[in-house]
């Protein structure tokens, strides 16, 4: 009798900013300009999170390959999936979501994405 | 020692000098001190010119930090306008961080690699956080102030990391993989 292994890896859902987005991340809200934060979160890591909720899978979020970014975009991306959009960071930094950054030079980024994540409070708590 | 006994050894040791002075110098052993001076000759000059260049990647390290926090200084405290150009310097910037900030942690230990890696995202967030670009954005001066307080703490940790990763203990350590 086989046994198969089935990594987290094979069950991950995975998006990458430069391709399926924009190799230019603007700013944070979508009347600013053309791919903000907002628009990456609504149009698209919200729509995969939740699928990936349902099939119990993980979203994986890769940062490489992109010409920088402004910290407003990273904050409204990850931080507003908990103060807008209802997740909560246990649940985000726990499995759900992975946020990945390959090449050092998007470590920093790495790291101010999950702080956002870790820092944010749902809008109604926040009053 | 009685004086015969301190005559006899002073007398031995005359002894001793006069032949070793009458053998004259083996050619062996000078070839080998020229060689031992040559390489650690070599070995100085090599050190010194890693050094130096280390030294060079800190300075425009913390030169790229000092023109990011004063731009980003400049942008928080300035009225809401056009400010296309300062966002996509800025954003730049943090780039040209990331890219030097690789670079100049070969020449450091892995502990200030660390701390150094660990003060860099606080520092964009001051840089770009916020109501970065955000056309309704209002001037935030304790931005400007905190990208000013990070850029300065960042600088004194790289100078830190740079005078204390050149020690020769440190060195040693470092090339034998046990920093």
């Amino acid at each position: 009798m086989g046994f198969m292994v089935v990594t987290l890896e094979a069950l991950a859902l995975k998006i990458s900013v430069s391709k399926d987005f924009s190799r230019y991340p603007g700013g944070r809200f979508a009347a600013d300009g053309k791919f903000s934060g907002e628009e990456f979160r609504d149009r698209i890591l919200v729509p995969a999170l939740k699928a990936a909720k349902r099939r119990s899978e993980q979203v994986v979020v890769n940062l490489d390959d992109t010409a920088g970014y402004a910290s407003s975009f990273l904050e409204e991306t990850f931080g507003g999936l908990v103060r807008v959009r209802g997740f909560s960071a246990k649940e985000l930094l726990g499995g759900l979501l992975r946020i990945e950054a390959k090449n050092p030079l998007y470590a920093a980024y790495k790291v101010l994405a999950e702080k956002y994540i870790r820092d944010a409070e749902p809008l109604a708590r926040a009053g | 020692m009685t004086p015969e006994e301190l005559s006899q050894v002073s007398k031995a040791f005359g002894d001793a000098l006069t032949s070793h002075s009458q053998v004259g110098f083996n050619p062996y052993t000078v070839v080998v001190s020229a060689a031992v001076g040559a390489f650690f000759g070599v070995l100085s000059s090599w050190l010194k010119g890693y050094r130096d260049s280390a030294a060079s990647d800190g300075d425009i390290l913390v030169e790229t930090i000092d023109e990011a926090a004063d731009l980003a200084s400049e942008y928080w405290l300035a009225e809401k306008s056009d400010h296309a150009h300062a966002e996509a310097r800025l954003t730049g910037l943090q780039t040209r961080i990331s890219l030097l900030a690789q670079n100049f942690y070969g020449s450091v230990r892995r502990y200030d690699r660390r701390v150094i890696s660990e003060m860099l995202p606080d520092l964009f967030d001051a840089l770009t956080g916020g109501e970065f670009g955000s056309r309704s954005r209002s001037i935030d001066t304790i931005r400007a102030r905190r990208a000013q307080e990070l850029s300065a703490l960042l600088a004194a940790r790289i100078r830190v990391a740079f005078s204390q990763s050149w020690t020769l203990l440190s060195l040693v350590l470092r090339k034998i993989g046990l920093e």
